[in-house]
């Protein structure tokens, strides 16, 4: 649906993406994550069209749609900070873009009504100035006016990064509805890595102008390809080489104990019946997080720490300076 | 928004014994200021002017009735002032457009040239004017030479004075509505792009409804400004377009009771339609206010204008406008250099050329002490005016539409009701003998009576601005402050002060500058032995006294004068400028 | 004894010298008490200079130079409160208007005063006269034969050549006009018509009003007699005036010489009634009028001194112009009404 191909975007003599290539299919929810600055941004810029790339092409469906204006695209985007016309009401807001290609008034008003009433928006508020409504409505609306005019694609430059935590899970939710709803292609934003392995089927990390991994969030997650990606997403313990030589010497393997080596928390295993294939080495319990569905303890290792969680099963409640036996798969261990 | 309105009573109960004794001298020297300097000796003035021997005299009001030059003047104050009003607003938003909005070559260039009428004025402005467009001007030699039986003396009448103040007018565009344009969201325009907006549909429907209310109170501004104007319809209105301040002026000069009477008649005429104006925008300002949505704006980028033909049309619409600002400021300055008679006559001659008039003035040993004069008594009343109402808008902010509050805000503006003359006048009036709220001291002669009338003049512009900078706050800046356990004061003093601060400054090197030429209020409150610039300037073209080269003298000063105004605004402004070339 | 007398000689020599010089630099010395000085007749360098004169004998002066008008406002609104001790420049009319008002005091004539032209002093003591300034129509004999100029001022109404190639004034409280304004005026005293002017009168002045060019605000009479593109020919000028435009433009001032006469603008200087320093500013105006001092002011300003001793001082073209004798005009009348009267053509005739 979406090919992005060779592209390189330069600000003066900062080249902020250099050689991306993406490619969204029909129905997709696609997201684009990194730190700030990463070009993220940029690439989504320069998919809608704010920003012409030096080299490369843009083409959706096959049109190359490198240099059409901006207007011209058919690209549905919600922005930032929404982006909502502080003049219009809402109403006006969503039939804005209506109105832009001349929509007769009786179907600008059917549209607008039925959009609104799939983001849940009633007419009282389709009345009101957009700067009386809630962050959450605000978004909705940023959403309705994007949808309205029915593109093929949509963007979404971390809408949600503006709103408390409950309110964004809550969103987050709504969104993947909407787009499932909609099946509409969608091309989204974030930094936060929890809601782009909630939300998307695709996900392109990037960093400092390059894509360092696309991949589906379980294989960015579970198969980090680098070590930016594995340290970037969730939370990762790094292992010292005297851990990784024991390791060594417990099950056969050959690892070097001089490459950057990280196990996820979760595979970590601690006071389990042995398993064939696992090393397992003392540990002493220094702390606990209690959040109620799992425990995070920290645990000591031979002078490091170590973060790892545990089911809170009722099979077993630590207390700081506990012994323990920390059970690790050479299998779950990934290596740079 | 909502202000939770606590009654006064409450408020003072809640309050520290030192919160207390500061509320109480604040509200002091309030109620006194405006009492003793302002109400009492306009009362006075009133009842000296219309009360003659006691008894209310509405000959004035039949004499202009009777008078078809009166009505006509006034007729004609009533056309300048809604025309102007657009001219000035359509060539205001260019303005503010060329500089702020599209991408225009060399618009750092062109905003200095925009920004030229915020260093000169009236008299001197209009005069060079006059040395383009005029019968002898050079703009009118050029096109006699094309078609030779033109007619000469065509810059004269209503035509000439619309054009002269629509350009010299723009300098509340130049600062208010620029302001307002940097603060538009650009992920708006943005966004409307994406929806498939052309640039001039995104212009109308998207930006202007958000400078609207800064379009509203400029607007207003210039209407009261046609209402009031003086020196271009002086200069160039010819026999048939006079206006009526000139009429008021004129009345003032006089000393009978008749001629003051006539005079503060039609200054009240002026001043109620000022007064109502400045309602309406108050309700204006009540109802429409677009705060962004935005919690972090994006700033504007320069729009490139895609229409190939419209992008010459424009750049060449801004570089004429850029001419027309520029050229009456260079003529001045070359004008400066060249002797009396052929300033007068309006002819550019190089061979007159010499330092001649320079060397004069700066080896008089009067010549510099006006000028020390002038610089100490504005910039200590432009800095007095503005502490005086940034105290009285935060009042007014917390206590909105509370009594007290709207008493005070209309007391500030009271000054608008009267020409400048008639406020010196009231001043000169009441104190020429002791007066118990005076602390029965006679302020004649003395050094404080000119700062008093200063300060008094620039109060209803600074209210008015200032108010406006003060409804534009966000209110969650003060409630984040208060929560972090700041008091009021420090809340004050640390976090809205610095947000205001560059309006406040903005508004005080406005006053500044305007109050260095002042010539009407100094004539009357000068101190003996402390003339200031605008009277040692129009004592060099009195008649009977004057010299040869008085005129050329006055050239020089406005050149000085232009110069210090400049730094002045550098001052203020150079830093701002810097910012937006790192941007 | 030959060393010692010629010794003495040339001491006796040298203190006469001396004694000379002071008398001539005037007979009266100041105290050094301070006198504060109001006058319209200070720039061009006046004021300077009267000071640092005035300072080498003894008088220490603040002097306050503003318009005419402008300093008639001032003493009128300070009132008592006035720090002003002494005026001078003002003209006939403003000294009867602040007279009238109490302003003014009355002295005892200085010694100098029996030297001024007749009838130039105020003949009630109020002040005396220092300057005179012949009020002219005046045009350029460059471009005005003076035989098709006009000869007084009802022929530029009454003839319709001169409409609009003469300016008419757009404010009225400037000297020479209210002089000018007086002149005619005079001319129609009739007690039971409008303020004392008759019918014919008033339509004069509105003719005079209806056909006149106005006044380009800034711009000298005698610019706009040599711009090509401007009607103006010819207009009101002071005597001192016209000689320092002839300079300045290269004109060559004619003159119309009415046989009514013309009116005199007769600078006067005087006491303030409330003055603290009544002794040092009798002194100052005795000083100030004397024939040295106003000798010395002619030379240097080129104005005609109304002190006959020093008449000589002045330019040649000075003498002559005010040499036209002087109409007759009753002072006080005109002083009493020329504010009604101005008012009336402000509102009424002017364009």
């Amino acid at each position: 649906m979406i090919r992005l191909d060779g592209i390189e975007v330069r600000f003066g003599d900062f080249t902020a993406l250099k050689d991306i290539n993406i490619h969204v299919k029909e129905g997709e929810f696609y997201t684009f994550l990194g730190p700030s600055g990463c070009g993220k941004t940029t690439t989504l810029r320069t998919i809608t069209g704010f920003i012409e790339p030096v080299k490369g092409t843009v083409t959706v469906k096959g049109k190359d749609l490198t240099h059409v204006p901006v207007e011209k695209r058919n690209i549905g985007m919600v922005f930032q900070n929404y982006a909502l016309f502080p003049s219009m009401s809402v109403y006006e807001n969503i039939a804005f873009g209506m109105r832009v290609k001349k929509v007769n008034k009786t179907d600008i008003d059917r549209r607008v009504k039925e959009m609104a009433a799939k983001v849940d928006l009633t007419d009282q508020q389709l009345g009101r100035k957009v700067a009386e409504l809630s962050g959450g409505q605000q978004q909705r609306v940023a959403i309705a006016r994007a949808l309205v005019n029915n593109p093929e694609i949509i963007c979404l430059d971390e809408p949600l990064s503006n709103l408390d935590a409950k309110l964004r899970v809550q969103l987050r939710g709504e969104l993947k509805e909407m787009q499932r709803k909609f099946g509409i292609t969608t091309v989204y934003v974030t930094h936060d890595q929890e809601e782009a392995l909630t939300l998307s089927d695709c996900i392109a990390v990037f960093n400092k102008g390059f894509i360092e991994q696309i991949g589906t969030p379980n294989e960015i997650y579970s198969a980090s390809k680098t070590e930016f990606v594995c340290n970037f997403i969730g939370d990762i313990n790094k292992l010292s080489p005297v851990t990784v030589a024991k390791i060594n010497s417990q099950t056969g393997r050959s690892l070097n104990p001089e490459a950057a080596t990280y196990i996820r928390l979760e595979r970590i295993h601690v006071n389990e019946p042995h398993v064939q294939g696992r090393a397992v080495l003392p540990a002493k319990v220094i702390g606990a997080e209690y959040f109620g569905l799992y425990i995070k303890y920290l645990l000591d290792l031979e002078g490091q720490t170590l973060k790892c969680i545990d089911k809170n099963d009722g099979r077993q409640y630590l207390k700081s300076g506990d012994q323990v036996e920390v059970a690790i798969d050479p299998a779950d261990l990934m290596v740079y | 928004m909502q202000a939770i309105k606590v009654p006064l009573k409450t408020r003072l109960a809640r309050m520290t014994p030192g919160q207390m004794i500061m509320f109480g001298i604040l509200a002091a020297i309030f109620i006194w200021f405006i009492m003793a300097c302002m109400i009492l000796p306009i009362l006075n003035l009133l009842k000296t002017v219309f009360f003659e021997g006691g008894k209310l005299s509405v000959d004035a009001f039949q004499k202009l009735l009777k008078s078809s030059r009166a009505m006509k003047a006034l007729r004609n104050s009533f056309i300048l002032a809604p025309t102007l009003s657009i001219t000035v607003g359509f060539v205001g938003i260019s303005l503010v457009l060329i500089t702020e909005y599209f991408d225009i070559k060399g618009s750092k260039i062109l905003r200095l040239g925009y920004l030229t009428t915020l260093i000169y004025g009236g008299v001197t402005l209009v005069s060079g004017y006059k040395f383009i467009y005029s019968n002898t001007g050079v703009l009118t030699n050029l096109m006699a030479s094309i078609f030779p039986n033109m007619n000469r003396n065509w810059f004269t009448g209503y035509w000439a004075v619309l054009f002269v103040m629509t350009f010299s007018c723009t300098s509340n565009h130049m600062i208010f509505l620029r302001n307002a344009m940097r603060s538009v969201d650009f992920q708006t325009v943005e966004a409307a792009r994406n929806m498939g907006a052309s640039q001039w549909y995104i212009l109308r429907r998207v930006v202007l409804p958000v400078l609207l209310p800064s379009l509203f109170a400029v607007t207003i501004l210039t209407f009261i400004t046609g209402l009031c104007a003086m020196s271009a319809p002086l200069l160039v209105g010819g026999k048939d377009f006079q206006t009526i301040n000139p009429m008021i002026k004129q009345f003032a000069d006089m000393t009978t009771t008749s001629a003051k009477s006539l005079s503060a008649t039609l200054s009240l005429v002026l001043g109620l339609a000022t007064m109502i104006l400045l309602a309406i925008l108050t309700a204006i300002e009540r109802r429409g206010h677009y705060m962004s949505v935005s919690k972090v704006k994006t700033k504007i980028v320069k729009q490139k204008i895609t229409n190939p033909v419209v992008n010459v049309l424009v750049h060449i619409y801004a570089y004429v406008l850029f001419v027309i600002y520029v050229i009456p400021v260079v003529l001045i300055v070359l004008f400066s250099f060249s002797d009396s008679a052929h300033i007068q006559m309006r002819q550019l001659d190089f061979s007159t050329f010499s330092l001649q008039n320079y060397v004069q003035l700066l080896s008089q040993n009067t010549a510099y002490r006006p000028f020390v004069v002038s610089i100490v008594y504005s910039a200590l009343a432009a800095i007095i005016v503005g502490a005086l109402v940034i105290v009285a808008c935060r009042y007014i902010q917390k206590r909105r539409n509370s009594v007290s509050a709207t008493a005070l805000e209309y007391s500030l503006m009271l000054p608008w009701l009267l020409p400048s003359t008639m406020i010196a006048l009231s001043l000169m009036l009441a104190f020429n003998q002791p007066r118990w709220y005076m602390f029965n001291q006679p302020l004649i002669a003395t050094l404080q009576l000119l700062l008093i009338g200063y300060i008094i003049v620039k109060l209803p512009f600074t209210m008015r601005m200032t108010k406006a900078a003060f409804f534009g706050l966000d209110d969650a800046l003060e409630d984040a402050s208060r929560n972090l356990g700041a008091s009021g004061l420090y809340t004050f003093r640390r976090v809205i002060f610095p947000v205001l601060l560059p309006t406040v400054l903005a508004i005080a090197a406005l006053n500044f500058n305007g109050l260095l030429t002042d010539y009407d209020i100094s004539a009357f409150l000068h101190h003996p032995a402390n003339p200031t610039l605008g009277v040692k300037i129009k004592s060099l073209t009195e008649e009977m006294g004057n010299s040869s080269d008085g005129v050329a003298l006055t050239f020089v000063y406005a050149v000085l004068m232009m110069i210090i105004s400049a730094v002045v605004l550098y001052l203020v402004y150079g830093r701002g400028s810097r910012d937006d070339l790192k941007g | 004894m030959k060393k010692f007398v010629s010794f003495v000689l040339a001491l006796v020599m040298l203190l006469s010298v001396c004694a000379f010089a002071m008398a001539e630099g005037a007979n009266t010395k100041g105290t050094g008490v301070e006198l504060t000085v109001y006058t319209n007749s200070g720039s061009s360098g006046r004021a300077d200079w009267l000071r640092e004169r005035a300072a080498q004998d003894g008088f220490k002066l603040t002097i306050v130079e503003e318009g005419a008008g402008a300093v008639q406002q001032r003493l009128i609104n300070e009132g008592a409160a006035t720090p002003c001790d002494v005026v001078f420049g003002l003209n006939a009319i403003i000294w009867n208007d602040l007279i009238s008002r109490d302003i003014i005091a009355k002295i005892d004539a200085p010694s100098w005063a029996s030297e001024v032209s007749e009838g130039l002093n105020d003949p009630n003591g109020y002040y005396y006269a220092i300057v005179k300034q012949a009020i002219l129509l005046a045009y350029d004999t460059n471009q005005v034969a003076p035989e098709d100029a006009p000869k007084d001022w009802p022929d530029l109404w009454e003839n319709e050549k001169f409409w609009t190639k003469y300016e008419s004034q757009i404010k009225l409280t400037g000297g020479t006009t209210r002089n000018v304004l007086a002149g005619i005026l005079t001319r129609y005293i009739d007690p039971n018509g409008e303020l004392g002017i008759s019918d014919e009168g008033w339509a004069a002045i509105k003719a005079f009003f209806a056909h006149g060019t106005p006044v380009e605000d800034g711009v000298d009479l005698y610019a706009q007699i040599v711009n090509e593109s401007s009607p103006v020919l010819m207009g009101q000028m002071w005597s001192s005036g016209a000689d320092q435009y002839d300079e300045k433009y290269g004109t060559k001032t004619g003159y119309a010489v009415p046989e009514c006469g013309i009116p005199y603008a007769v600078e006067g200087v005087a006491v303030i009634k409330t003055t603290k320093n009544m002794d040092e500013a009798l002194r100052f105006v005795e000083w100030f009028g004397s024939a040295q001092i106003q000798g010395e002011w002619s030379e240097q300003f080129k104005t005609m001194p109304a002190n006959e001793k020093a008449a000589d001082k002045a330019p040649a073209s000075q003498i002559e112009m005010c040499s036209i004798p002087a109409q007759n005009i009753d002072w006080a009348l005109v002083a009493a009404n020329i504010d009604a009267w101005c008012e009336k053509i402000m509102l009424e005739y002017m364009q």
